[in-house]
């Protein structure tokens, strides 16, 4: 009781730093403070360093600090050739779920990337920034159709342009391929507009509801047709002009034929953009609970006057009293990033298990990457529900547990104990004792197994030995699965691991069955091989002790087992259990006791086809989309996509062919700058067509038959490159052959009656093929390798991240330092604790006082 | 105005300031083992008459949601079989007559629906049919969502259809919980405010670790807000566990996929827990590919756990004050796919049941002369029929849907 009433008294006492006092030094305090609120929990070592800035210099140099590009590179799928999206609609169905699945193992992958950004990079207010974006330009890779690599793509946007102009961050948003799938902007076209994007635009991300009616909804929807993503060209942002509506337009009182970028020009003239901003920055850096009017509109007023400059909206923020000012410390509750990263970054302390770090994220109701909804995740009160908040507790006492937080702190702080803050001891000096770090006492994370080591940081040990590695996420029920792994000679067994069991399990009893692929806990093991003198055929994993009852179930799932370089994925075994999955392609989920065989014969290589000069090679073909021909109607078009296309030295990641049937110009073939990755020719002829919306754009046209209607295209063929026509002449030739092998196809089985009419079509008009589309050299057979269509990026390894990219000695050493001072509460803790006594010192006791929910 | 709130805390766990919050699972068994024997004894009955009774509001009606995840055929769950456009849209997958257990001369119920006969035949089992709304959006996640918060394929939503009529309905105090998600997809509960649980077992909460109530206010509205939430929750814990240690736990419905979750709810509802909503889940209705079998498995397991709900209800004489009722994403595509199943579709029809519920067909069969790219066209919003389990049944009439309010309902549960 006395504690609460001290604790009033120090709140309301508090007013008498109303004065900015932006000169004046920082402290201890303030420092953990302008770092818990402008980056992500208050790493020791930093608060250290910022204490003796003032308030002024600090912020200057956490803006100086805002990088543009991650610390820890994505994966390389990120800036890959985008998978092809666009064939998934054609896809039959194995083939599909596999694509799924691969862009769900990539989604983990991503996610556990950002996770360990997050803790190492030295710019937590990065972080911050771009996770406020992701906030507040929502977009969810559950509502994208597995599009993994726009919402990848969209988090570098928000690094690039998060602190920029927000004119020009407003303009690569309506631009932004997850944006335009998310909000169904690719279906926003003059003959039916959709109004989704142009709503949230106006209603969520720059002016708020109730500063705007309804019919300007409807006249940006019209200004913002034709944006879309062109899928078979890397998912890069174009404009369909055939589906702008080019009409006049009336925005705000403003009348003219407005595009998007104007609409952005007319909002950005609105009083109310500046402060929905403003707002926006308010909320997320000083209060949740308390606004301010008078000082919202000063820092809009302040962000209009500097045009729309972001830098300039973030400074003022920081360096508004109220930032300061002690009765708004604690008005903002910390959103699970804020609870877990915040904590691992406060304490130096970094899981074993880090890895699991996104899906203990998405169990307290932030999975990164998928908001729940375009409004994003609400925040303030709302991560602290009834069920929110016994989860986040039960999350809190199990990763930072009073015993692995004390032993950590303890053993690193009695090997350094009296290092001081400022120590020369250089990071390379420390870098050895990194990893050296208490062994946890858990039974299931016990070190004894000898032969497992756990998610080894450098990659493969031994160079004598071969390492076997498997991946696999538990659900947990009174306990977790245990494992082994086995090889196999045929019927023979060569090997066989002790049994394991698995530690970052999804404990069933308390939060249910599991969500999905994208959000399992994976974990690695790895084994160390002997000399096995045989070649084995097949690996087996067996789940040795399964379990379920009321309310839990216990299963083991397995992604794939890695030897060497070569991984071995598990839908490609068979499962041997008491419930094997109805889909072949889940063999890896274990429900029941039994065990998963994934075959390793060595098989003939699948890029098998012999390159011949008269072959054009791509893996697979499928139906992009297609309109019904139609008598009278001009220009119907069969659009087909290729992947992997090869023709003698020349490749292309993708190649789209569009059969044309005009009217006009008569049948013939159409080839676009857009419809290649890797630029379908070496040369465009002068002549191309070319289009106003996007300079860069060219258009060749190829009909079938030369005659007068048509002969003004002739240039189109004759300036060809020999090599180009090479291609043409290629395309022409197996253009039945194609057709024959996306007949099979969703697209073409749904419209069967339609797609028939062009496949005759095509046949006839094939045989009237001009001759002068004949070249020597032309491949005239199609061959289709059904290689990689699905197939996954190669699972990527991120090493455990430690606080800041430093020894983790060093942020133990600072920490214990400010805990020997009686300053340690101060990072832990934005305001008194409630519970806690106020001069405890167990971090372990402070991480669940009430207090600790809030900063 | 919420009642004093008594902190039970001191009665069993000292509040001890600086205790250290560690559990283990031995510490777990103690405390359940306590409550045990804090059920048989003297002090029990203080313990007990703690807790607020079952039903604060005299003849407390609940909703049971149960979300038809995946979702589901209408088309061959209630079956125009008389209609020849309906054979001609699934030469292979259409159901006959003989398939059918014919509720008049057009239509027909899938067979495997028999155990919901004897809900029909007491006139407790309404079909409403048609559901869907504008600018239909055929994405799974997306249209879920959009079911679950009242919005169209034009405006999307955020809150949960139900979460702030009946959070201003029915105040916190009153109640062990706004509501109940046994599946672990709180969609439908999405509020900042209110308490709305997750459980994955019944008795899930017996073990949950313990949580700090402080009193009183502090004067910062952020930590407010956690020691608010702190007190709800101890108390919901406190008291769903209490309830659920005396209470006689039954499996009385058995060969379901829903049978675990409906008998949670069955056992929630006879042990007293008081909370307006219980929500379940039955999942595997994306059916693109071999339907047939795995549908009549579903309508089977679905069949069996409504009609198990109605019996082990009306023994315990709680059926009166129940309401269940079915929601799915949209319905599946008229015509078949050619891998024996159904694409993502549109329209659909949905089950109301309950003790009060006036049975029988509502609304219009969509017309399967007039598709709009193959698929179905609703004929009535869904959200009118929000609006009448809203106004209706839960008793809130000035609602958020209550612009949808369709006349065609009105007799549904009146």
């Amino acid at each position: 009781m006395i504690k609460r009433i001290l604790f009033l008294l120090l709140v309301s006492v508090s007013a008498l730093a109303s004065d900015s006092g932006l000169d004046q030094p920082l402290g201890i305090d303030d420092a953990a403070h302008l770092l818990r609120r402008a980056g992500l929990g208050a790493e020791p070592v930093q608060v250290a360093a910022l204490a003796s800035q003032s308030r002024a210099d600090a912020i200057e140099l956490l803006l100086d600090g805002v990088q543009t590009h991650p610390t820890i590179a994505m994966p390389d799928w990120v800036d890959d050739t985008a998978p092809p999206y666009w064939a998934r609609g054609d896809m039959l169905r194995d083939d599909r779920r596999a694509f799924d699945r691969a862009r769900d193992r990539e989604m983990s992958d991503l996610r556990r990337w950002w996770v360990a950004e997050m803790i190492a990079t030295p710019s937590p207010q990065t972080e911050r920034l771009v996770l406020m974006w992701h906030n507040h330009f929502v977009s969810a890779y559950s509502g994208i159709d597995e599009e993994s690599t726009s919402i990848a793509r969209q988090n570098q946007m928000f690094r690039r342009l998060g602190l920029a102009n927000f004119r020009d961050l407003l303009r690569a948003v309506i631009r932004d391929a997850a944006m335009l799938n998310y909000l169904d902007n690719r279906s926003n076209k003059k003959r039916s507009p959709n109004e989704n994007l142009a709503r949230e635009l106006l209603e969520l991300f720059t002016l708020g509801e109730g500063n705007y009616d309804e019919f300007t909804v409807k006249e940006a929807a019209r200004a913002l047709t034709g944006y879309t993503i062109n899928m078979a060209a890397n998912m890069q942002f174009s404009v369909e002009p055939w589906h702008q509506d080019k009409k006049v337009k009336n925005l705000f009182g403003q009348t003219g034929r407005f595009d998007g970028d104007d609409l952005i020009d007319i909002i950005l003239e609105q009083d109310k953009a500046a402060e929905h901003i403003a707002r926006l920055f308010w909320r997320e850096y000083i209060s949740e609970f308390t606004e301010d009017e008078v000082a919202i509109s000063e820092l809009a007023l302040h962000f209009r006057q500097h045009d729309y400059e972001l830098a300039e909206l973030f400074r003022a923020t920081l360096q508004r009293p109220e930032f300061w000012a002690e009765d708004y410390r604690g008005q903002l509750v910390k959103s699970p990033v804020d609870l877990l990263i915040g904590t691992i970054r406060s304490t130096g302390y970094v899981p074993r298990r880090w890895d699991a770090l996104p899906a203990q994220l998405a169990r307290l109701g932030q999975t990164l990457f998928d908001p729940p909804n375009v409004a994003g995740w609400s925040g303030g009160a709302g991560w602290v529900t009834p069920a929110r908040l016994l989860n986040r507790q039960q999350t809190i006492e199990r990763i930072f547990s009073s015993r692995k937080i004390s032993r950590f702190i303890h053993s690193n702080g009695t090997r350094f104990g009296t290092m001081s803050t400022d120590s020369n001891m250089t990071d390379a000096g420390l870098a050895d004792t990194m990893m050296m770090e208490p062994t946890e006492a858990d039974s299931a994370e016990s070190e004894s197994m000898m032969s497992v080591e756990r998610n080894a940081a450098d990659g493969m040990s031994s160079a004598d030995h071969q390492v076997l590695r498997v991946r696999v996420a538990a659900e947990n029920y009174k306990g977790a699965p245990e494992l082994q792994v086995r090889l196999r000679r045929h019927r023979k067994e060569l090997w066989r691991s002790e049994s394991v069991p698995l530690v970052a399990g999804h404990d069933t009893q308390k939060f249910g069955r599991l969500a999905g692929v994208d959000v399992m806990p994976w974990e690695n093991l790895q084994f160390t091989l002997p000399d096995l003198k045989q070649d084995y055929t097949a690996i087996e994993v067996h789940f040795l002790n399964d379990a379920a009852g009321d309310g839990g179930d216990r299963n083991l799932y397995v992604d794939w087992v890695q030897i060497g370089d070569q991984h071995y994925y598990a839908r490609t075994g068979k499962q041997s259990s008491g419930c094997p999955p109805r889909e072949p392609d889940q063999a890896g989920n274990l429900y029941c006791q039994g065990h998963l065989s994934i075959p390793v014969a060595v098989k003939a290589s699948t890029s098998g086809a012999i390159q011949d000069e008269n072959q054009l090679i791509a893996a697979h073909a499928h139906t992009w989309w297609f309109q019904a021909l139609q008598r009278g109607a001009d220009w119907r078009q069969l659009v087909i996509g290729l992947t992997d296309v090869r023709l003698a030295d020349r490749q292309w990641d993708s190649m789209t062919v569009a059969m044309v049937d005009s009217n006009e110009l008569g049948p013939g073939l159409e080839i676009s700058t857009d419809d290649c990755v890797q630029d379908c020719f070496r040369e465009w002829p002068e002549c191309a067509w070319t289009n106003e919306v996007n300079p860069d754009y060219r258009s060749l046209y190829f009909p079938l038959r030369r005659t007068s209607a048509n002969e003004h295209l002739a240039c189109h063929w004759e300036s060809l490159d020999p090599q180009d026509k090479r291609l043409v002449s290629s395309l022409f030739n197996v253009l039945p052959q194609l057709i024959e092998h996306v007949r099979d196809g969703r697209k073409a089985q749904r419209r069967k009656g339609e797609f028939s009419r062009w496949a005759k079509a095509v046949k006839k008009q094939h045989r009237k093929l001009d001759s002068v589309y004949q070249v020597p050299q032309a491949a005239t057979r199609l061959v289709l390798t059904g290689e990689n269509i699905s197939a996954a990026s190669d699972p990527v390894e991120f090493s455990r991240p430690s606080v800041g990219g430093r020894a983790v000695a060093r942020n133990t050493a600072a920490l214990n330092a400010m805990l020997a001072e009686g300053t340690g509460h101060s990072v832990l803790l934005a305001i008194a604790p409630v519970v806690a006594a106020s001069n405890a010192t167990d971090p372990a006791q402070l991480l669940v006082d009430p207090a600790f929910q809030v900063k | 105005m919420a009642k004093p709130i008594h902190d039970r805390q001191p009665a069993r766990m000292p509040l001890n300031a600086n205790r250290i919050h560690q559990r283990s699972a031995r510490q777990g068994l103690d405390r359940r083992a306590f409550l045990r024997v804090l059920a048989g004894s003297a002090m029990a009955t203080s313990a007990l008459t703690c807790l607020r009774p079952a039903f604060a509001v005299p003849g407390q009606r609940r909703l049971v949601l149960v979300e038809l995840s995946g979702a589901n055929d209408g088309l061959n769950t209630l079956v125009p079989f008389k209609d020849e456009r309906y054979h001609a849209l699934r030469p292979n997958l259409g159901l006959h007559e003989r398939d059918l257990i014919s509720l008049n001369p057009d239509f027909g119920l899938h067979n495997e629906l028999q155990p919901l006969m004897a809900t029909w035949e007491a006139g407790e089992l309404a079909l409403v049919q048609g559901l869907g709304y504008p600018a239909p959006n055929r994405s799974h996640f997306s249209s879920i969502q959009l079911w679950e918060t009242g919005g169209d394929g034009n405006r999307q939503q955020q809150q949960g259809w139900l979460t702030h009529d009946i959070e201003h309905r029915y105040p916190m105090a009153a109640l062990d919980a706004h509501g109940i998600c046994f599946d672990g997809r709180m969609g439908v509960f999405n509020s900042a405010s209110g308490n709305w649980l997750s459980m994955s077992s019944a008795t899930q909460f017996s073990d949950a670790p313990d949580i700090q109530t402080v009193q009183g206010s502090t004067g910062n509205p952020s930590l407010d807000a956690v020691l608010a939430s702190g007190r709800t929750l101890k108390q919901s814990i406190d008291a769903i566990s209490t309830r659920m240690e005396r209470a006689n736990l039954s499996s009385g419905i058995r060969s379901s996929a829903l049978a675990g979750q409906m008998n949670h709810v069955v056992n929630m509802i006879n042990a007293g827990v008081n909370t307006p909503v219980l929500k379940v889940s039955l999942s595997g209705f994306d059916t693109h590919e071999n339907q047939q079998g795995r549908h009549r498995n579903l309508m089977r397991s679905l069949a069996v756990a409504l009609g198990g709900l109605r019996r082990e209800l009306k023994q315990s004489g709680e059926w009166d004050n129940t309401l269940v009722m079915t929601y799915s994403e949209f319905g599946r595509r008229a015509g078949e796919n050619r891998s024996g199943g159904t694409d993502h579709g549109t329209a659909s029809v949905h089950f109301v049941a309950g003790g009060r519920v006036k049975g029988g067909l509502y609304g219009n069969h969509p017309d399967l002369g007039q598709l709009v790219d193959d698929d179905l066209v609703h004929t009535m919003d869904y959200r009118a029929l929000y609006q009448e389990v809203l106004a209706s049944w839960l008793q809130i009439p000035d609602n958020r849907f209550h612009a949808y309010r369709e006349p065609g309902l009105t007799d549904l549960l009146a």
